[in-house]
This record gives structure tokens, C-alpha cells and sequence, in this order.
């Protein structure tokens, strides 16, 4: 079914609704409701006519794929090269037991291919199954991860932004985790219980501008907090929400890369062995070593990223200074007068 | 004769000159404007946003003063019709060389104001712990990125009309190939390739490509 029927439909429904109800509530309740299924419909009849389309299924280990025969030249060896990274990143054991969805590809609505596309093609398929993948890890992990799972590599941006949050947080221990000392960085990154985190992580002069940023719902608690700066109310709207961590969730999703890669094959077969134990300690046990060594990694990877002086280097100030000589010589042979 | 070839071109470029020599001594003071004093913890948060937000505004008059200049460097000539270029004693290429030199000064002039006030913004503001301040670096890219885009404006504005309607004519044949490329779906678009190229890591523009901040980590 096309889109088009649907949202007719739903727009006569929404013209055939009462006019005159008794309880708009109600009636907006009952209107999402038809709209919602309305929605579901036309998502299933999107995937239904996919699912027509799509006239071959390409099996590489645990990944299938659905599309077109036309197709099955560029899905095949993208297929397999996903499988082969998802092996390599969570090891035999753990992407035969795990449950992988049906992946679809191109079907009528596929546009052309060429051979250089099945990189690209084998990252989005390896993208997808392993967030499969990651998505069916133990609460635990997945709560400290708050669903940010480290899919692809972090890219400089991303370490470059871990960075920032750590300089512009007002939180305490963001200066020492900085500074290499591996306590601070493990209360940064939200590893161990504390009674107290708002406590452990902001002083109390940053609460009240905390509080703006938890985006918490809107309560008689806001005017005290943000008018007179009373640290009890304060507390109670940045509790009301979610703490804004030091740093963002790349942070996090970093400090499980490197585990994972130094841990080698069977690392993500180790962090999720045994889901009775603390991240801490499923960090250490994937990453092979101390967690306090890979969290000092964790500091110098993220030092390594800083930008630094916008002064232009000396390649760059020859390379531009070289093509401006060239340009004002080529410049010469060409004029007003030439 | 390069004093006599700098004021024609202080004339004809003074009040974009003193405009964005205005603006590179204001725009630093700006940026710095919100910066509580450093015992305010959010006072790091604070300076790298107003340096984030500000720091289009470098680039931006470092362009607008290379176009302004380059325009100005050809004008008294075009009026005159080339006639006073004609009658002195040099040749073109050493003509050519002085007017270039003559822009480049006043550009540079820009870049020693922005300097100033970088120098002196930064040295006025407390700097929260693990933040930097940049000015000479960011003057010098500035100098650098104006010289470049000068450079190639100044070649420009320099053509021969006939040169230029050659350019204009390449440029609008690549905008068909490139919208030619988009309908039949190709994967290789002539635009994009050079429009990589020109920003890519061998181009002169590719001193524009970097963090323009005042304030950073």
C-alpha cells in the first residue's frame, strides 16, 4: 500500500470524527488511536510490498539478506564481508547464538550498483547486525550504555566532543581524569555505585543552571531552584530527570571500544559471560587487563584528540604560499594588457 | 611608485577597509562579552560556546576583505582605461606585482588589527583551567587564509574579458554536466570532484578548513 491511501484515509477519519464531542480528550484519545493504526497499516503494507519486491535471499553465516536477483552480484560478497566483521568483533560463539533480523535490500525500488559500492554496503549490513547484536545485551550493560552502542568505530569528532564535555562539564572529577588519575575518570563515566551521584559529580553552585539542562518536567520546585539558587530544590528537579552526565555517552561507547579491541577475539563473549558481576568488572574481564589501565588508555586517548592552536602549520603555510607564487606567475602570462 | 599605487588603493578600498578592520577589532571583544570570571563553573562551558559561535566570523572577514581588495585593485585602472599603467616606466608583470603588493598590505593591516584585539580580548578574559587561548594563531591563519583567497580573487578580477567569459562559460558548462550527472543518476558528479578538490588537502583554500577559535581546549 502507498502512502498516499493511507493518509486519505486518515484525513477522512479525521473529518468524519464528531464535530460536537462531549469530551475532547476522549476524542483526541480515540483520534491517535485510529491514526496509529492507520500508521501500523501503512507500514505493514510499505513492508509487505518489499517483501514482493525482494525476489532472492543471500545467506552469508547468520546474516540474510532479501532482494532482487539483479542485485545478488553486489549483495553476496557485501554479505559476506559483514559476516566476516561481525566474527572478528564479537567472536563465533557469540554471532551464532545471537538472533540476527532479516536485512532488505533494493527490490524494485533499487536504484543501480556498481562494484565499488559493496564497501559501503558491507558496513551498513555489519552496522545493522550488530546492533542486533548489541541490542540484546543484559540490562546492566545496556542501562550504562543508555542504548548508545558502540556500532562503528568513534571517529575524531566524537573524541574531540568527549574532550570538550570534559573541559566545559563543571563536574569535579573531570580535571583529575584528564590528568590520567583512573578513579576520577571511572566516576566520570558513571562506573561503581555511589549514594550520591549528583553529589559525587557537580558542586553545589552548578545545580541550579544543572537543573535548566535535566530538562525535567516542569515543577512547583523550578521557581525556588532557579530564582533564590536553593540547592534542595535544586536536587530535587535534576533527580526528578536524569542527571546530565561529564560526558556524553561517546565517552562511555569509547571506553567499551577499547576494551573490545584489546581484548581481541572473544572479548564481547567475555563482557557478557557473566551478567551478575559489575560493568567494572565485565570491562576488565573483555579488555583482558585491570580496568584501571584501560581507563588511563581511555584519558590518553581522548588527550591525543585535542585540537589544539589554530596556528597553521608549517606545511600548510608553504603549501598556500607555493600555490599563491604559481597563481600570481600563471597570472603574468594573462592581464589587462597581456 | 608603490606609495602613489597604495593610495590609489586606499582609495579606492578605504571604507571596506576601515569597515572590516572595524569588525576584526569588535568581533573578539564580542565573543568574549558573556565570559563570567573564572570561579563560576560554568564559566569553561560559557567561553567555548561564545568562541564556537564566533568562529565563522574570522573566515568570513577574511574573504569579505580579500574580495573588497581585489575588487579595489583593478578600479582605477578599469576607469582610467589603463591609461596611467601604460605610461609608466615598468613593465606588467612588475605593475602587476605592485598593485598585488599594495592590496596585500592593507590586508595584512586587517590581520594586525585582528591580532591586536585577539591579544587583547584573550589577555582581558579569565581562562577556567584546561582552556587555551589562541590569538597568534588565529591571526596568522587569518593572514594566511585572506593572502590565499586574495590571491586568487585579484587573479581573477585581473582577466582579460575574454578570459573571463571563457571561465564564466566552463563554469556554466559544468553546472549542466553536473545537473546532467544528477538526472541520470551517475555516480560521479564533475561538481562535487572539483568542489573537492578546491577544499581538499593540497588546495590553497584548505587553510579555511579548521576550528577559527579564539578560545579552545
Amino acid at each position: 500500500m502507498s502512502r498516499f491511501p493511507g493518509v486519505a484515509l486518515s484525513a477522512a477519519l479525521a473529518l468524519a470524527a464528531p464535530l460536537a464531542a462531549q469530551d475532547s480528550a476522549a476524542t483526541l484519545a480515540r483520534m491517535e488511536m485510529r491514526l496509529d493504526s492507520l500508521q501500523r497499516l501503512v507500514a505493514e503494507g510499505d513492508r509487505a510490498a518489499l517483501d514482493g519486491s525482494a525476489t532472492d535471499t543471500v545467506v552469508a553465516g547468520r546474516i540474510r539478506v532479501a532482494t532482487s536477483a539483479a542485485l545478488r552480484p553486489f549483495v553476496e560478497p557485501a554479505a559476506a564481508a559483514a559476516w566476516t566483521g561481525v566474527l572478528a568483533r564479537f567472536g563465533p560463539a557469540i554471532a551464532a547464538k545471537r538472533q540476527l533480523p532479516i536485512q532488505q535490500f533494493g527490490g524494485s525500488r533499487g536504484g543501480t550498483l556498481e562494484q565499488r559500492d559493496i564497501p559501503e554496503l558491507a558496513t551498513a549490513f555489519e552496522a545493522t547486525a550488530a546492533r542486533a547484536i548489541w541490542g540484546q545485551l543484559d540490562s546492566l550493560l545496556s542501562r550504562w550504555l543508555e542504548g548508545s552502542y558502540p556500532i562503528t568505530p568513534l571517529g575524531p569528532d566524537a573524541l574531540e566532543e568527549v574532550l570538550e564535555d570534559l573541559v566545559r562539564m563543571p563536574a569535579r572529577p573531570n580535571r583529575a581524569c584528564l590528568d590520567g588519575d583512573p578513579g576520577a575518570c571511572a566516576s566520570v563515566l558513571g562506573l561503581g555505585s555511589v549514594p550520591d551521584r549528583l553529589g559525587e559529580w557537580y558542586p553545589p553552585a552548578a545545580w541550579a543552571r544543572l537543573a535548566r539542562m535535566a530538562n525535567a518536567p516542569r515543577s512547583a520546585a523550578e521557581e525556588p531552584c532557579y530564582d533564590h539558587q536553593e540547592i534542595e530544590a535544586c536536587r530535587a528537579i535534576i533527580l526528578s530527570a536524569r542527571i546530565p552526565p561529564p560526558v556524553g555517552m561517546a565517552g562511555r561507547q569509547l571506553l567499551m571500544q577499547l576494551a573490545l579491541d584489546a581484548g581481541g577475539p572473544g572479548a564481547f563473549g567475555r563482557l557478557t559471560a557473566d551478567s551478575g558481576v559489575t560493568v567494572e568488572h565485565r570491562l576488565a574481564a573483555a579488555a583482558g587487563m585491570p580496568v584501571d589501565s584501560l581507563l588511563v588508555e581511555w584519558a590518553a586517548t581522548i588527550r591525543a584528540a585535542t585540537p589544539g592552536s589554530p596556528m597553521p602549520s608549517a606545511r600548510m603555510t608553504l603549501l598556500v604560499l607555493g600555490w599563491c607564487a604559481v597563481v600570481l606567475v600563471l597570472s603574468r602570462a594573462e592581464g589587462r594588457w597581456g | 611608485m608603490f606609495r602613489v599605487i597604495l593610495s590609489s588603493q586606499w582609495r579606492e578600498s578605504r571604507l571596506a577597509v576601515l569597515l572590516l578592520a572595524g569588525l576584526a577589532l569588535a568581533f573578539p571583544f564580542l565573543s568574549m562579552r558573556g565570559a563570567a570570571s573564572s570561579s563560576d563553573p560554568w564559566s569553561a562551558w560559557d567561553l567555548l560556546r561564545a568562541s564556537t559561535t564566533w568562529s565563522t566570523s574570522y573566515p568570513v572577514v577574511a574573504i569579505a576583505a580579500a574580495l573588497a581588495l581585489a575588487a579595489g585593485a583593478w578600479l582605477p585602472d578599469r576607469r582610467g582605461k589603463h591609461i596611467y599603467a601604460l605610461t609608466l616606466p615598468v613593465s606588467r608583470s612588475h605593475y602587476l606585482l605592485l598593485r598585488f603588493a599594495a592590496g596585500l598590505l592593507l590586508l595584512l593591516g586587517i590581520g594586525a588589527v585582528l591580532g591586536l584585539s585577539t591579544g587583547v580580548a584573550a589577555a582581558r578574559t579569565p581562562l577556567p583551567p584546561l582552556l587555551h587561548a589562541y590569538p597568534l594563531g588565529l591571526t596568522l591563519r587569518f593572514c594566511l587564509a585572506g593572502a590565499s583567497a586574495y590571491t586568487m580573487l585579484f587573479t581573477l578580477s585581473g582577466l582579460t574579458a575574454r578570459a573571463a567569459r571563457l571561465i564564466v562559460a566552463a563554469s556554466l558548462v559544468l553546472i549542466i554536466l553536473a545537473v546532467g550527472a544528477d538526472l541520470l543518476n551517475l555516480k560521479w558528479n564533475p561538481l562535487v570532484v572539483i568542489l573537492d578538490a578546491m577544499f581538499g588537502p593540497y588546495s590553497p583554500l584548505t587553510v579555511f578548513r579548521a576550528r577559527w577559535m579564539l578560545i579552545d581546549v
